[in-house]
């Protein structure tokens, strides 16, 4: 079975928002200082394995990612409706890739629904791996937390 | 192009994007219907004539699958295209889609000249 280690996580998220969205990320560097994200969305997946993708979104990217998909200005975006339904989609959207990396081959895993959440927090006991990008806009942290094997840190 | 299509996904941004992209392939604005699960799909072909229906799978209310089922059973409407717009990657689910007469699959993230041409290819196979 597959694993998934903070580089590839981080290229994976950084690709499916340019393809999505035509939105340009880039790795955040070690050590420099982000702000926090405020709106985070999860989805679940199971099959060979369980685990949970959260994304943790600042407002400023998710103006510009909600901005790019509609082709409008990022003040036009109203973060409450148009912000969060872009971040659940990008959850969804890294979701089925971070499946298919774990699959390898013939993919038995099913994704959830994508929701929002009140935070990227995890069950006491678990290991995730991390990836943090940087948008014109803002940062995207993506958190992939695998349940019930071994993950690569 | 004198065609309708239905775009059925649960995320109002997703649809508003896939919209650009159909207009982009022809089809006039007043052509593109949209419903933001598979019941409200059906209701929407109870009402229009519909060529081309863009599906997600993963959907609360009603989900792909289940919608592609009520279509099939449905002698009015089991020969509407459809083609899955999902991050669907099940093997076994693609499976049954396709058993159940999906025409194509279509795996977001998609580049929008993939669905461009995806619209020309179905609908050029329809007329």
């Amino acid at each position: 079975m597959n694993t998934i280690e903070a580089a590839t996580l981080s290229n994976m998220t950084i690709s499916m928002l340019e393809r999505t969205a035509m939105v340009l990320a880039e790795p955040a560097v070690e050590g420099d200082v982000h702000p926090p994200a405020t709106r985070f969305a999860r989805i679940v997946y199971r099959g060979p394995s369980s685990g949970t993708l959260v994304l943790g979104a600042t407002e400023g990217f998710l103006r510009e990612l909600a901005a790019s998909l509609l082709g409008v200005e990022s003040m036009e975006i109203n973060i409450d409706i148009q912000g969060s339904d872009a971040l659940r989609e990008m959850a969804n959207i890294v979701g089925g890739s971070v499946i298919l990396a774990l699959a390898g081959g013939v993919c038995e895993y099913s994704l959830g629904l994508p929701e929002l959440v009140a935070s990227a927090e995890q069950p006491a006991g678990t290991v995730s791996v991390e990836a943090t990008v940087v948008a014109e806009g803002g940062v995207l942290r993506v958190l992939w937390t695998q349940y019930n094997m071994p993950i690569a840190t | 192009m004198n065609c309708n299509v239905l775009i059925v996904d649960d995320s109002p941004i997703l649809r508003m994007a896939i919209r650009k992209v159909v207009r982009l392939a022809g089809i006039e604005d007043d052509r593109i219907h949209e419903a933001g699960n598979g019941r409200e799909a059906l209701d929407v072909l109870e009402t229009v004539w519909i060529d081309l229906v863009l599906l997600d799978m993963n959907m609360p209310v009603m989900d792909g699958e289940q919608f592609a089922i009520e279509l099939k059973k449905n002698p009015d409407l089991a020969d509407v295209a459809v083609v899955v717009v999902s991050t669907e990657a099940n093997h076994e689910r693609l499976q049954r889609m396709r058993d159940l007469g999906v025409m194509d699959t279509l795996r977001k993230p998609f580049e929008p000249e993939d669905l461009h041409r995806l619209i020309g290819k179905v609908l050029g196979v329809r007329e």
